[in-house]
């Protein structure tokens, strides 16, 4: 009984420790008064005006029970009572460390910004490329994990990156006293393409750049409706599954994922569309071929750059109807000898673009003239 | 009359854990329909899954399991030491190591050294660990310290390895990396032809070894004495492990476990150091117990993979364990 009181003490004392660490603290009844900009799409974050400053809350997990606030202020430091992460704007200096960011920053004219990125194998933007081969910018995640002593030569005022599961890990100690602060997107994580493209507000902040990521948005978004609309009345609706197998594991798009989501917007039917998952799924060959052996599209195959390269990682994928009838499409249009995609970089953050495509591919006769942007024909 | 017996066991075992093998898989076919599509040639998607997936899938089971238990057995007797395999003595890491450097510069290679330089590479890289075992046996004698620099070399191969991937570019390095967990369904029906082909060469000069390696049980003098060119049989017995490893882990991956843990279970379960019943019983003993991973990676009735190097080790492990406490009580 002493031991399981004793044990719910120390409990309770680690949860103590871990709320200090990022979550916002309740809130002390003050002057300060919080307005929230309501998100038009996006989930995992939120925005709250004050006068003097710009609150951004991101959520780190799908569950959202992990949150990190940013006080974001132009001039006069403003003096909450909960805990946040300050910063003045607009930033002069930022690391990205994924390409996304860089699609993001490009579309808000603020890439001059950019002084470190994770890796230019995996950056697509010419201009940033070329600063990586003089060394104006620096790589500074070249070996997968981040290189803490280079970002710290670099001294960007925040590091844009993704959540990692360690929120340790995502906020490092070294980093946050050398006054370089994390800004962890979980972008990745929100339903629909057009939330995922709407972290465009997020970022905007940080540069001061509301209004143009305001009317940036509202254009994509129009614009994605629109087509959306075109295929609202289309009958026919086909069938279509992704990827390829990673060793014996098939890893399958959840039917509550933005790229489920696009592919039904599309008017396309996803075979998958049962299992109601935001993350990826695992399914053995078998259970793939069961269901998808007589679908009439396949996208995604990893860097497949031609039908022979699919047969080459195993010769058994031709048994399905889509290779046979050579309905492959990969998302690998545009990208460098590195392999960098701007499928992931541009494409994201521009849901119309490729919404746009997918229509082309499933129903040609509606977008006659369209010319395919990330995606390609398999031949 | 006896090893007939326990032949005859370990065959049926055999062929009840291959038609295991075939019928269990994360899709449920039913049996009738199993036979069914032995008769029938109608493309439909039960009959692909039976004979493109399943069927090549036990095949390399028996295969690789058969090549890896021999392997063992062949390394256990040229060292005089029961706990040699490759996997012990650092041969599948080096084996790993060179097929590593090959599969991160091949980008400019072409397609056929991509398709048959693995196993080649494999090969070489298994015949190089074994080289540098075998000089270093020559120089020491005590059996512990050959197994302990079998290990430094295992880690120092490791290691290299673990460089070459943190350089690597992101494709090489996934290729490799899903190499490294090994698997036994990356074989199809082509390459089946050529890989029982080679262990069937193997396996036929085992079998013409069988007298050398019983007299290399008694020393390399007492063998010398008998006749036995030495010389001759311990180059082969390098040869035979070096192709019967390296093939099956260029086409499977490296597989831990097999090769050390095998001879072992056949040597309690005939009660015999002859070669040619350890032989016989290495070749459907492995068989028989890499189906039996295969059947439990693939998880019957849940909808998941394990890798089936997990396997082997998870579940055989304590299997070996407790046939050697059994053995050491009675």
């Amino acid at each position: 009984m002493q031991a399981s009181r004793c044990f719910l003490y120390v409990c309770f004392f680690i949860f103590c420790i871990a709320c200090d660490r990022i979550a916002p603290q309740s809130q002390k009844k003050d002057s300060y008064s919080l307005q929230e900009i309501k998100n038009e799409e996006a989930s995992f974050f939120k925005i709250y005006k004050e006068k003097k400053a710009v609150v951004l809350v991101t959520y780190l997990n799908v569950a959202k029970t992990d949150s990190v606030v940013y006080v974001l202020y132009p001039n006069e430091k403003p003096d909450f009572s909960f805990q946040a992460f300050y910063i003045k704007t607009p930033v002069r200096s930022v690391a990205c460390l994924a390409s996304v960011f860089i699609g993001s920053l490009a579309n808000l004219n603020v890439l001059d910004c950019v002084t470190a990125v994770d890796n230019a194998d995996f950056i697509y933007n010419a201009d940033i490329l070329k600063k990586c081969a003089v060394n104006q910018i620096k790589q500074v995640s070249k070996t997968g994990s981040l290189n803490i002593e280079q970002t710290l030569v670099c001294k960007p005022a925040v590091l844009f990156t993704n959540p990692g599961g360690d929120t340790k890990k995502d906020f490092d100690e070294r980093l946050i006293k050398a006054d370089i602060i994390p800004v962890v997107c979980a972008d990745y994580f929100e339903t629909s393409p057009l939330a995922r493209a709407e972290w465009v507000k997020a970022l905007a902040l940080f540069f001061n750049k509301e209004e143009k990521a305001d009317s940036l948005f509202r254009f994509i978004k129009n614009r994605y409706q629109t087509l959306k609309h075109i295929t609202d009345t289309c009958l026919n609706k086909p069938t279509v599954f992704t990827e390829l197998k990673t060793g014996d594991v098939w890893y399958v798009a959840g039917s509550e994922s933005n790229m489920a989501q696009m592919l039904r917007d599309a008017g396309a039917h996803y075979v998958f569309d049962d299992n109601h998952q935001i993350s990826a799924l695992s399914y053995t060959i078998e259970q793939v071929l069961t269901r998808a052996r007589a679908t009439q599209y396949w996208l995604h195959l990893h860097e497949a750059e031609t039908l022979s390269d699919v047969l080459k990682q195993d010769a058994r994928y031709a048994v399905f109807s889509a290779f046979k009838n050579k309905k492959l499409y990969n998302n690998n249009a545009l990208q460098t000898t590195a392999g960098a995609n701007a499928y992931w970089e541009q494409g994201l953050n521009r849901p119309d673009e490729l919404l746009e495509d997918l229509i082309t591919i499933f129903h040609p006769s509606l977008a006659p003239h369209h010319p395919l942007k990330y995606y390609k024909q398999l031949k | 009359m006896i090893f007939f017996k326990k032949y005859s066991l370990l065959f049926l075992l055999l062929l009840l854990l291959f038609v295991l093998d075939i019928a269990l898989g994360s899709v449920f076919i039913p049996i009738k329909k199993i036979i069914s599509c032995f008769w029938d040639s109608e493309n439909t998607t039960d009959h692909i899954i039976l004979f493109d997936f399943r069927l090549p899938k036990a095949l390399t089971a028996v295969g690789a399991g058969a090549a890896l238990a021999v392997a063992g057995m062949l390394m256990q007797t040229f060292f005089r030491n029961p706990l040699a395999g490759p996997y012990v003595l650092g041969v599948n890491a080096v084996s790993s190591l060179f097929v590593a450097v090959f599969m991160m510069s091949s980008g400019a290679l072409g397609v056929f050294f991509r398709a048959w330089g693995v196993p080649l590479v494999s090969a070489l890289g298994a015949l190089a660990g074994l080289l540098l075992i075998m000089l270093v046996a020559k120089k020491i004698y005590k059996q512990a310290y050959i197994l302990l620099i079998g290990m430094m070399i295992g880690f120092i191969a490791g290691a290299w390895q673990s460089v070459l991937e943190y350089f690597a570019n992101a494709q090489h390095l996934k290729n490799f990396v899903l190499w490294n967990l090994a698997s036994l369904s990356y074989l199809t029906q082509g390459h089946l032809v050529f890989f029982f082909l080679i262990l069937c060469l193997c396996f036929i000069a085992c079998f013409l070894l069988i007298k050398s390696l019983n007299a290399l049980l008694l020393g390399d003098e007492q063998a010398r004495l008998l006749g036995v060119n030495i010389g001759f049989v311990k180059n082969a017995i390098l040869v035979l492990v070096a192709v019967l490893s390296g093939v099956t882990t260029a086409y499977c991956g490296p597989i831990g476990f097999v090769g050390l843990a095998l001879p072992h279970v056949v040597r309690i379960f005939l009660k015999t150091t002859h070669h040619l019943h350890q032989l016989i019983g290495n070749i459907i003993g492995g068989s028989c117990f890499l189906l039996l991973c295969d059947i439990l990676s693939n998880l019957p009735f849940f909808e998941a993979v394990l890798p089936i190097n997990v396997i082997t080790s998870l579940f055989g492990a304590p299997f070996v364990l407790w046939l050697l406490l059994k053995k050491n009580h009675s």
